[in-house]
């Protein structure tokens, strides 16, 4: 399931379009769920963040046949005794009653993909919510309106749509390890003269702790390393350049086992 | 549907939802039950458009990844998640005994015993989530609630972050009063450590029934973490005094870790032994037989559907999460009665041997035996505890350095990096004034090295550039980079690894060229 591709293609708010993306959804609900792309490895190398989220498959699509219907929840928070909701969904025959919860009152319907009319009846009234989106109909009565997509359940594609509409404006912690935003270029930055300016951190004393200083006890294999911290993984360690050889050492994680290079280079 | 009722029903997906236990800064989280099992879940219910104007839709991501491969008996389990166009629903684990915070309220200062016994349940299942590359960072009585036979679940990841080979943490988080002194003072830290220091004041606050360092005004308070000064009283024993001073020790790297608290006289009186399993123990891919009919019953499926849903590893299936639920349940009452099986065999015998072999007073024999390999491994670490080869003088060794230092001015060696940089042809991305990213194209591979260059201050005069190996997989987008650590603690996802791994290896000698022609460049 192209997972992570369709997202792409999905850079717009995903509040007003119906993705694309809907139609290759349904073929992936349709997959028989053995089988999964566990064993492809091109697929599965893909789909990484669908193999955590395996997605389109809910539980009504593979215990029951129809439709896949998705849950929806309908919430009235402008008070009253008996509120009901009614809707094009079931085609306004019959009321369903929301559930008081603190001050507001709630339901969840589960509903077919596409847009869906309702309108609350609160206390022998007809209301619709006014802070929800709206539509009038050919009879001249305006209701209530709520779009059920698919994209709306995968809750991974959900957050996502949700982290790129607010994203942009605040970045997240440097320090976790996503690229930064921007482009490669060999532009050298004008140099910062005057004015406060705060300088470089504080070396985190971790960084010092350096596996190839400690002395190993003479009674084990000299090759056997203590076991490293993870943060001084990846970060470069060298001697200081001798007889014209510089050494540098690094150490990665390989699996369960970490592994230290080291490279003799002369210069 | 449509008849009227008292209490109409309310469903999300395959649960009932019941009344509400509480509310957050998010929504409200409500009790509910599993239509056919009749299991009681808790709902956590968050508004996404609450999430989206407080920004913290990234955070509740990592919180709902980290949690969802979770499986510790003292860690709240996430069964489920699932989205509405309004709202996300977190099924998770439900709990009935309440916040610890509220029973040291209504109990006061326990006795060492009680203590021990809540803690060693702690730092297992802490133990956890560092080894699976999770830092907790908001540790505190008020998220760790207790079950009905009393025994602690660690809850509220809402502020836990992912350690990443070679990578730092920064964000200044959680409650002052639990929060390490690097923590309050904005410094880097590695992870695990902010969560020892949260974990010796709980235990302090378990045994007092105050806090350590405690003040309403807060830069009181953080000058009284940073001391590392607080009150010792009298009814403590010399031993867990000790231990709690080295719990809280300011200097992190003399800060107690996991391995040192889980080999502490006070901390392994009474250990149960499943708190801390070998590592071939926890292998859950034995299907409980019993279990499954039990599935089939209730869903009126055949066994295979049950094990086909099991072995698809997906989620959401409802299948797999009826059959996860029992089996959960069930292993917390065989954990319960053989605790007490335990304690009623130990109730007046000394405490067992069994437990980390390293530590028992019989050295192995031959230790150039595969077997003992291991158990000389764990001897090797910094505090080398049993060694009587120890006195050995061993011969002089050149020594390591971590990076180049310069006594120049900063801005001044960054300006120089970036010349010796163009010079040598490499491109480079600014993150801030004193961190890049650099790459260079390998003309034959026409693949990318790719190596982050930070300048850290060592004291008053002297700095150190810092160079560091990114693999392919950093140069992903944030989620995958996540994934990716997730898979990788998972052991049946080889091929992924193997993938990785092989770029890595060949990015090794291309990152050491990189640095060598750098650092060869910088020198002229």
């Amino acid at each position: 399931m192209g997972n992570s591709s369709s997202a792409k293609n999905r850079h717009t708010s995903g509040d007003e379009t119906a993705p694309t993306l809907v139609a290759g959804r349904h073929d992936s609900t349709s997959m028989p769920v053995d089988d999964g792309n566990m064993y492809d490895p091109c697929v599965y190398k893909r789909a990484r963040a669908s193999t955590i989220t395996p997605g389109a498959k809910s539980a009504q699509t593979t215990y029951s046949h129809g439709p896949r219907l998705l849950p929806t929840v309908f919430k009235w928070e402008g008070g009253g005794k008996d509120v009901y909701i009614c809707g094009s969904f079931n085609n306004w025959k019959s009321k369903i009653p929301l559930v008081k919860s603190q001050g507001d009152f709630y339901t969840i319907v589960d509903l077919p993909e596409g847009e869906h009319e309702y309108k609350f009846y609160i206390d022998g009234n007809w209301v619709k919510d006014p802070s929800e989106p709206t539509k009038s109909n050919q009879l001249g009565t305006e209701n209530n309106i709520v779009r059920v997509r698919n994209t709306d359940f995968e809750v991974f594609e959900a957050l996502a749509i949700d982290s790129r509409n607010t994203h942009s404006s605040k970045k997240h912690e440097s320090n976790e390890g996503g690229s930064p935003p921007g482009d490669y270029s060999q532009v050298i930055p004008v140099k910062q003269t005057g004015g406060k300016h705060t300088g470089p951190p504080f070396l985190p004393p971790q960084l010092l702790q350096i596996i190839l200083n400690k002395d190993t006890p003479a009674h084990v294999e000299p090759s056997l390393l203590p076991e490293p911290n993870h943060v001084m993984l990846n970060h470069l360690y060298a001697l200081s350049i001798k007889d014209g050889v510089m050494v540098l050492s690094a150490t990665h994680r390989f699996r369960k086992k970490y592994v230290t290079t080291l490279l003799y280079k002369p210069i | 549907m449509a008849e009227k009722s008292n209490q109409p029903q309310v469903k999300i997906g395959h649960y009932i939802l019941g009344e509400t236990l509480g509310a957050g800064t998010f929504g409200k989280v409500k009790i509910a039950k599993h239509q056919l099992t009749g299991h009681k879940v808790a709902v956590k219910i968050l508004n996404r458009q609450k999430l989206k104007s407080l920004d913290v839709v990234g955070k509740i991501k990592r919180e709902i990844q980290n949690l969802k491969l979770f499986r510790h008996p003292h860690i709240i389990k996430l069964y489920q998640v699932m989205s509405t166009p309004t709202d996300i629903f977190m099924v998770m684990e439900f709990v009935a005994g309440g916040e610890l915070f509220d029973y040291i309220v209504k109990h006061g200062r326990l006795k060492e015993v009680e203590a021990r016994r809540f803690f060693q349940q702690i730092i297992s299942g802490i133990n956890y989530c560092h080894k699976h590359m999770v830092v907790h960072r908001d540790l505190k009585p008020e998220n760790l609630l207790l079950d009905s036979f009393g025994s602690v679940k660690i809850a509220d990841f809402g502020l836990s972050n992912m350690m990443h080979d070679g990578e730092f943490l920064r964000t200044s988080c959680g409650s002052p009063n639990y929060a390490a002194p690097e923590v309050i003072s904005g410094k880097l830290y590695a992870g695990p450590e902010v969560d020892i220091w949260s974990c010796g004041v709980i235990l302090y606050a378990l045994l007092c029934g105050t806090l350590p360092f405690d003040d309403e005004h807060v830069p009181t308070l953080f000058r009284k973490i940073k001391s590392g000064i607080f009150a010792i009283p009298d009814y403590l024993s010399k031993e867990v005094v000790s231990f709690l001073c080295h719990m809280l020790q300011v200097d992190p790297l003399k800060r107690a870790t996991i391995s040192s608290i889980i080999e502490h006289e006070w901390f392994k009186k009474d250990l149960p032994a499943y708190l801390f399993p070998s590592p071939n123990d926890q292998d859950a891919s034995i299907v409980d037989v019993d279990v499954v009919r039990e599935v089939c019953d209730k869903f009126s499926v055949s066994e295979d559907d049950v094990h086909r849903a099991i072995l698809s590893g997906d989620p959401h299936d409802q299948l797999a999460i009826a059959y996860n639920l029992i089996i959960d349940n069930q292993r917390m009452a065989d954990e319960t009665s053989k605790i007490d099986f335990h304690e009623f065999y130990l109730a007046s015998s000394p405490p067992p041997e069994s437990f980390l072999t390293a530590s028992s007073p019989h050295r192995p024999a031959h230790p150039e035996r595969m077997g003992e390999m291991k158990d000389i491994n764990q001897t090797l670490d910094p505090v080398p505890s049993v060694g009587p080869g120890k006195t050995q003088p061993v011969p002089k060794k050149a020594k390591w350095h971590l990076g180049i230092r310069s006594q120049s001015k900063p801005q001044d060696i960054m300006h120089e990096v970036f010349r010796a940089m163009k010079s040598l042809n490499y491109e480079w991305k600014i993150i801030n004034t004193y961190h890049v990213r650099a790459r260079k194209r390998n003309s034959i591979t026409n693949r990318f090295t790719k190596m982050s260059l930070q300048l850290y201050q060592v004291d008053q005069k002297s700095f150190l550039l810092d160079f560091k190996s990114l693999t392919h997989d950093a140069e992903n987008n944030f989620n995958n980079e996540i994934d990716g650590h997730l898979t990788q603690s998972k052991s049946d996802d080889r091929m992924e690894i193997d993938g990785d791994s092989e770029g890595q290896c060949h990015q090794t000698l291309e990152f050491f060229e990189m640095c060598a022609n750098l650092i060869t460049a910088l020198a002229h």
